[in-house]
């Protein structure tokens, strides 16, 4: 809204410069957006929030400041308006449906000349960015930026049957807009008619049929009260948005229609050449009664935290133009009917302390206790994203909104369907993302084609299924790296992120978290993974992740020159299975023993069923299992491979001998012998 | 033969001036003291040719001369080492201006990094962390918090709706007030950080999705002037120590009073710069009074319980702090971008 300070000069006489009144109206909940300095006049543009319909003026802008600094008004109203001798005969104005019309005056003003408006109105306008048209517009248009009210002016040869009525539209009922385009109306959409059609839709926009024109002399004025959701709903399905819409939707001033239609009238008397006015018809079912709140001085102390005693609450009320009365326990307070965002005690409080000041309030620290709040591993997150971070990886932030379609490929086990956006920004990414690949190979493709040679990422986000009636939301955890792990150093090679270093990286994670019976095992079923370069994660019979290098074949589609190794894991089952349960164990009294075991097996023989077959031996003594080598060269066969693996061996009440040591690492050799035709070496 | 002796003396202490290092060291003292062919040992043999007199002056005078040959060798040993010890040194000096071998940097996300530090200051006065889900009812992004239906507060929050308008995106995350209210009963203090999405065009100030952290503090007793201090004092842990704030009324459908707060411009000290342009402030959250009618929604006694809550943008927070010029770059995730915030 802007206010032009010569403008408002004419409702109330100010001595402040416009940066006092600017940082004033700030601390009032007027927020300046911006001020703009011309040679006689300085505006200032203000930011008024959604429950102030009154400030949307001139003299709401006035009634704030005259409050603020003591001022009265230079003129609270205008006058009522006398008809006279020749009075032009009233029009005919009628309610269908006083539910969303609550209030309808008219006047009709005769021997009216179009032409346009003097150069101070014409000046006014301009000044707040109105274009001038003629001065019968001009004029309803004044009005509004004065007083806050919108009025239409019809020219009243055009209204057949020469009546207006507010009423709801007909069905299939159609009318053309001040804009020229035709619109469909709905029977929900309150309407303005003549006689025979519609000519108007209430509180949004005129119809061009009975526009004033240059050839008008006999003009309707409309002046009246819409109800506000019902203008917000109409102006929203026809997709309109005007001054006049704008505020109706927030709630216009009950009481001002006859009074902008007496001051209206007065200047197309004064300026548009009328000859003869009509009485002012005002079709008004229901008058507005204020409510009545009760103001507690308790209630003030309590909420603001400032004694009451400092504050002359029914002053700053009265100045507001609030009506106050003295009770008991405070006050008895009635809003004025411009004041629609005042229904509640609370409402009143917020007015005292704003006139009060907010920079005035003291502060306090209050120390209130809390009850606990359950937040389901929000520790863990935390725990998970700090670890990779210590890992050397870096977290990256990925939009949700995505197109199925396109990541079908890099979809692994969504919840349930994907959530379909009603209205998206991209008419192509409608969906909200189930996985956190697509994403990841993204990022990681776009630091590949900004030359970033190595790069580690991660991301701990949520993804969105539909579930029956609902949603879930379901946190996971994504990894993806190229290039070098760490960089080649003039003492050592660089290491490459590879299937080790992100596998390294999971086991570690499941290490810090205490997650028991995580297991790895061969996923050449995942499509979007390199077959034998690739792992489920597993965790109590389920798959909880896997890890990978993306598949070269769909890397190529996307045109990654480099290998690309990447992770996802689904957080919550992951969080389920920390194991809790921690408690001291005492430390081994005697030392170990370690036996190495070299031999020579089928490629095809994982070292997890090595592993594993050892640990079923049951050997009570075993500790740990270990791969201290692994090697395929040319004194091997092609299909076999080398492993050197290391036994240790503790046994609680005593020290091994060796010969015991010796007989257990041939227990285990000779298990792998018989199940895997290990060849030792 | 006594001669013999002083000779084999001053050979010796020739010899001990030309050791350098310890293999020279070694045969010296192998070629004196060797139980075999040392020359003492010989000398020592040499007594059974002497008349039986002569023996024990004899010997007494061969073992002084081997103990002061063995005082000299290991007085020698010393000076050998500590020389191969400083040769050594010298060999094995470094470069300690070579770089060290690197560790792999991690980062945070900066947005992330400023979230977890809004949570700390308030965990520290006894917050505890809530959460919602970011697909939410609009009673609980809307009408719990006291925005009636078709009302123009709705529009400064321009919303993504699914499933026909039955479900919406979160556009705030206030209605983690509500979820918290529901669930537990007062007394509450709770800080609830989560995304939130507004059909935002984006552009260099503006995302679709961005982060916002939610304040809410409900118990008898619980004013404005507790809002303003608690926010003063947040601003002093977050902006800076001598920082200021500034409420202005203002409105919000769940809250009344209502303020948007102000923080000192935390790059000029308030005197007014580019980045506060001029004013000395920058606006950085809405606050006030828990609404009786949001009290009334969860079930909460009005008249017995009054709060505050509040809300901010973290990517706005973080974009100020770290002078970055476009929200966009929080999502690219270039790691020069992210490479920049590895300090915290």
């Amino acid at each position: 809204m802007k206010i032009s300070c010569h403008w408002m000069a004419d409702l109330i006489a100010l001595d402040e410069p416009p940066d006092r009144l600017a940082a004033d109206l700030s601390m009032l909940g007027l927020p300046v957006d911006a001020m703009e300095r011309l040679s006689h006049d300085t505006l200032i543009d203000i930011d008024v929030t959604a429950n102030r319909p009154d400030c949307l003026s001139h003299l709401g802008i006035a009634r704030e400041l005259s409050a603020l600094y003591h001022e009265p008004l230079r003129r609270r109203a205008p006058a009522a308006l006398d008809a006279g001798r020749d009075a032009a005969p009233a029009p005919a104005i009628t309610i269908e449906d006083p539910d969303l019309c609550a209030r309808f005056c008219g006047v009709r003003i005769t021997g009216v000349r179009v032409a346009p408006s003097p150069c101070w109105l014409q000046e006014r306008l301009l000044a707040v960015g109105q274009r001038p048209i003629n001065n019968l517009v001009d004029i309803t248009n004044y009005i509004l930026l004065e007083l806050g009210h919108p009025l239409h002016a019809y020219d009243f040869s055009k209204l057949t049957g020469g009546c207006l009525v507010a009423r709801r539209a007909r069905p299939g009922e159609t009318v053309q807009t001040l804009d020229g385009r035709i619109r469909a109306l709905a029977p929900d959409m309150l309407v303005i008619a003549d006689a025979a059609r519609a000519v108007g839709i209430a509180g949004v926009m005129g119809g061009a049929e009975s526009e004033v024109a240059d050839t008008t002399t006999d003009v309707l004025l409309e002046s009246a009260w819409f109800q506000p959701a019902s203008v917000r709903r109409t102006a929203r399905a026809l997709e309109m948005r005007t001054e006049a819409s704008y505020r109706f939707e927030r709630g216009a001033d009950l009481e001002m229609p006859p009074r902008a239609l007496w001051r209206a009238a007065r200047l197309i008397l004064e300026l548009a050449g009328g000859e003869a006015v009509s009485p002012v018809v005002d079709v008004y079912p229901r008058p507005w009664a204020p409510p009545e709140i009760a103001l507690r001085r308790e209630r003030v102390e309590r909420l603001v935290g400032v004694p009451v005693a400092g504050l002359p609450v029914e002053a700053m009320l009265r100045r507001l133009g609030f009506q106050v009365e003295a009770a008991p326990d405070g006050w008895r307070v009635r809003p004025p009917a411009h004041r629609v965002d005042v229904g509640l005690e609370v409402d009143l409080i917020e007015e005292v302390a704003r006139l009060h000041g907010y920079d005035r309030i003291p502060s306090t620290l209050p120390l209130h206790p809390s009850r606990p709040v359950s937040r389901q591993f929000a520790g863990e997150k935390a725990a998970v994203r700090q670890f990779l971070k210590e890992c050397g990886l870096q977290e990256i932030l990925t939009p949700n909104f995505t197109d199925v379609q396109r990541d079908a490929a890099l979809l692994w086990a969504p919840a349930g369907e994907p959530v379909r956006v009603d209205n998206p920004l991209d008419e192509g990414e409608p969906f909200l993302r189930q996985g956190l690949l697509p994403a990841m190979v993204a990022a990681l493709k776009l630091n590949e084609n900004n030359y970033n040679p190595d790069v580690r990422l991660f991301e701990v986000a949520s993804v969105y299924d539909r579930c029956g009636d609902g949603h879930v939301e379901p946190v996971r955890l994504a990894i993806g790296a190229y290039g070098q792990w760490l960089p080649a150093h003039w003492s050592a090679a660089g290491i490459p992120a590879d299937f080790a270093r992100i596998k390294g990286v999971v086991e570690g994670l499941v290490d810090r978290l205490n997650v028991p019976a995580v297991v790895f095992d061969e996923a050449d079923d995942a499509p979007f993974l390199q077959p034998g370069a690739a792992a489920w994660i597993r965790l109590g019979g389920g798959i909880i992740g896997y890890i990978g290098q993306l598949n070269e074949l769909l890397a190529q589609k996307l045109k990654f020159r480099r290998k690309v190794f990447v992770a996802e894991l689904l957080f919550e089952p992951l969080a389920a299975g920390i194991d809790r349960s921690f408690a001291f164990r005492a430390l081994p009294r005697f030392p170990f023993v370690d036996r190495d075991m070299s031999f020579v097996v089928d490629i095809g023989v994982s070292f997890s069923t090595i592993k594993t077959s050892v640990i079923e031996l049951k050997m009570p003594e075993l500790a740990e299992v270990k791969l201290v080598d692994l090697y395929r060269g040319d004194d091997i066969p092609p299909d076999r491979k080398a492993m050197n693996v290391r036994l240790v061996f503790q046994h609680p009440e005593r020290t091994l001998t060796d010969e015991e040591a010796d007989r257990l690492r041939e227990r285990a050799a000779a298990s792998l012998r018989k199940r895997f035709q290990a060849q030792f070496r | 033969m006594r001669d013999d002796l002083a000779r084999i003396m001053e050979g010796f202490e020739a010899e001990c001036r030309e050791v350098r290092d310890e293999p020279a060291y070694g045969l010296l003292r192998e070629r004196y003291l060797s139980r075999e062919k040392g020359l003492l040992t010989l000398q020592l043999k040499r007594l059974r040719d002497l008349p039986p007199a002569e023996r024990p002056a004899f010997g007494q005078e061969v073992n002084r001369l081997k103990a002061a040959i063995e005082t000299r060798l290991d007085e020698l040993a010393g000076q050998v080492r500590l020389a191969a010890y400083q040769d050594r040194l010298e060999k094995e000096r470094l470069d300690v201006t070579l770089p060290g071998f690197p560790v792999a940097r991690g980062t945070l996300h900066p947005v992330k990094q400023v979230e977890a530090e809004i949570c700390g200051i308030f965990q520290r006065m006894g917050y505890a962390i809530a959460e919602g889900p970011e697909i939410e009812t609009d009673f609980f992004n809307f009408g719990a918090l006291n925005f009636p239906p078709d009302h123009p507060a709705r529009d400064a929050q321009d919303t993504f709706f699914i499933g026909d308008g039955s479900f919406l995106l979160r556009t705030h995350t206030s209605p983690v007030q509500i979820r918290t209210m529901q669930a537990v009963a007062p007394p509450l203090k709770v800080i609830a950080p989560g995304k939130v999405y507004r059909k935002d065009t984006p552009d260099a100030t503006h995302f679709p999705i961005f982060h916002q952290i939610e304040g809410l503090v409900v118990d008898e007793g619980v004013s404005l002037a507790d809002l303003k201090g608690t926010l003063e004092h947040f601003a002093r842990e977050c902006f800076a120590a001598d920082a200021r704030i500034r409420l202005r009324p203002s409105f919000f459908p769940f809250v009344e009073p209502g303020a948007e707060v102000d923080v000192s411009c935390f790059f000029c000290g308030g005197r007014g710069c580019r980045i506060c342009k001029g004013s000395g402030w920058i606006e950085i959250l809405g606050a006030g009074m828990v609404h009786p009618n949001v009290f009334d929604a969860c079930g909460i006694d009005s008249e017995r319980y009054t709060g505050f809550a509040f809300g901010m943008g973290i990517d706005r927070v973080a974009i100020l702090r770290y002078g970055v010029p476009d929200i966009r770059m929080f999502w690219e995730n270039d790691v020069r971008f992210l490479n920049q915030f590895h300090r915290f």
